[in-house]
């Protein structure tokens, strides 16, 4: 049993909706991103920078890995270390923030683009791994370093072009299929960086006290219903307002 | 001030009016109305201008070295004034400064304005018999300038309701993600072409209400829409061809003031 490989699954249901999540906290995130550059001062450019952000980063990317590593089943039990797993979610959320500052800012140029897409997309990997990391299983995990490489620039390449079509196009249709894309750069960045794992059985492991992926339901339901009363509430503000201008 | 009729010709059609246009007004020199035929060696490009006598050699200075001029020849047709003399289609009325077309010598028509835009906000973007049945019952002298004055404001109020979210994109882009969309649910046939906008079948053409250039109502959209994106800074919508002055399009350029 020692040092074999275990074997894994892949939840189609579960793996979808990890997809389906990631692209509504994109499109809520990006929401809100998209007033960063019409902030009237300081406060409300950090309000939307924050709140972008947060939602991206928590959103998006934490709460997307979490349902997808439910859809990776692998015959073993698991928890996860509760510091790390939040320290990662703070990685992505302050990756985003930096992102999205940086795009938001001033006039539009394409070093802004690549620079706060990079940084978003290090944050999807940089909170993947991280989260990888806080994984306690009577396993060890090696990673097959092109695979990894792979995954970090899928992770950068579609969060770029995410950014671009949402901060440079106009409208609806622009940001949804900025939502999808941005999907892709965390979904894409996920399974390819589960590609590359290999976790093989280790028999005098000892499992330490963490939480448990199987607590996740009540918490997945919960962020869901927040992701999406939070778009409906912006959506109807912004109807609000546009109804209100006179011209 | 002077009016110039500048006579250029090229071997060269595409960009030829964007690059010569952008040359006559950074001398300082206000775009009357341009028109281009084709000859047997290329183009020739007929451009009637207004500006200081003082710049006008450091403008023919430029077209001269220009790599797109072959040879021009310039006349001055009359110094600017109330009356056109020369008897050519020239427009000689005196226009607001910054304008470069014949807008007429009255104010706004605030009122009359006012409430149009009210009923343009009902049914936008389908607007233009409204925008027609407006212009034609304004009087002569404010009529151009009414009009627009109204499409500047519908301009601004089309941006702050539906192109206000989004990055600060700078001119060119915003032309092309604000402009010419925007432009397109009023007119479906308008395209970008080498930064200017042609609109091919605009419906404030061929109504006889003006000699000249006759999409005043557009311009002023165009320069509302991206006017009221204060980074970009004031703006100029300059109708370099129009139908109704016998162009294929109506052809729009937007330049920086100043």
């Amino acid at each position: 049993m020692q040092d074999q490989i275990i074997p894994s699954t892949l939840d189609p249901l579960l793996a979808g909706l990890s997809y389906l999540v990631s692209v509504l906290g994109s499109f809520t995130a990006l929401q809100f991103g998209i007033g960063i550059p019409s902030a009237t001062n300081t406060r409300e450019r950090i309000v939307a920078i924050v709140a972008a952000g947060a939602v991206m980063g928590g959103g998006a990317i934490w709460y997307m890995h979490f349902i997808a590593m439910l859809a990776w089943k692998m015959d073993m039990p698991m928890t996860y270390d509760l510091p790390i797993t939040l320290g990662s979610a703070v990685v992505a959320m302050l990756s985003c923030m930096a992102g999205l500052a940086i795009v938001g800012r001033g006039i539009f140029s394409t070093a802004k683009l690549v620079l706060g897409g990079a940084l978003m997309g290090l944050g999807v990997s940089g909170m993947h791994y991280a989260g990888m990391s806080a994984m306690q299983m009577p396993a060890t995990i090696d990673y097959a370093a092109n695979r990894v490489i792979l995954s970090i620039v899928i992770a950068i390449m579609a969060s770029i072009a995410a950014l671009w079509l949402a901060f440079n196009m106009r409208g609806i249709w622009p940001q949804m299929f900025s939502a999808l894309i941005m999907g892709v750069a965390v979904c894409g960045m996920h399974y390819t960086g589960m590609s590359a794992a290999r976790f093989r059985s280790m028999d005098s492991a000892t499992m330490a006290e963490g939480v448990s992926g199987n607590s996740l339901g009540i918490v997945i339901f919960a962020i869901a219903v927040f992701l999406l009363s939070t778009m409906l509430v912006i959506q109807r503000r912004r109807q609000q307002r546009r109804a209100q201008i006179e011209i | 001030m002077i009016d110039i009729e500048f006579h250029i010709y090229s071997n060269r059609r595409q960009g030829l009016l964007l690059e010569l246009g952008r040359i006559v007004m950074n001398s300082g020199f206000n775009l009357l109305r341009p028109r281009m035929r084709p000859t047997d060696d290329g183009v020739l490009l007929t451009l009637a201008v207004r500006g200081p006598k003082k710049n006008l050699l450091a403008l023919q200075d430029r077209l001269s070295s220009n790599p797109l001029v072959c040879s021009f020849e310039s006349n001055v047709i009359a110094p600017a004034g109330p009356v056109a003399t020369s008897g050519t289609d020239l427009i000689a009325k005196p226009a607001p400064a910054n304008s470069g077309h014949d807008m007429g010598d009255g104010e706004p028509d605030q009122q009359r304005v006012d409430v149009v835009l009210g009923q343009l906000a009902d049914i936008y973007p389908k607007i233009f018999d409204k925008v027609l049945a407006f212009e034609r019952g304004l009087p002569q002298n404010v009529r151009a300038v009414s009009t627009y004055y109204a499409g500047r404001r519908l301009g601004a109020w089309v941006f702050k309701r539906n192109y206000a979210l989004g990055a600060r994109l700078n001119l060119s882009k915003s032309v092309k993600q604000i402009a010419l969309p925007a432009l397109r649910e009023l007119v479906r046939s308008t395209e970008l072409v080498d930064g200017n906008l042609y609109v091919k079948d605009s419906p404030l053409c061929g109504m006889e209400l003006y000699s000249g250039a006759s999409c005043h109502f557009l311009r002023g959209h165009l320069e509302g829409l991206l006017g009221e994106s204060w980074h970009l800074g004031n703006l100029r919508a300059t109708e370099l061809f129009c139908r109704n002055t016998g162009g294929e399009a109506c052809i729009f350029a937007i330049s920086p003031v100043g």
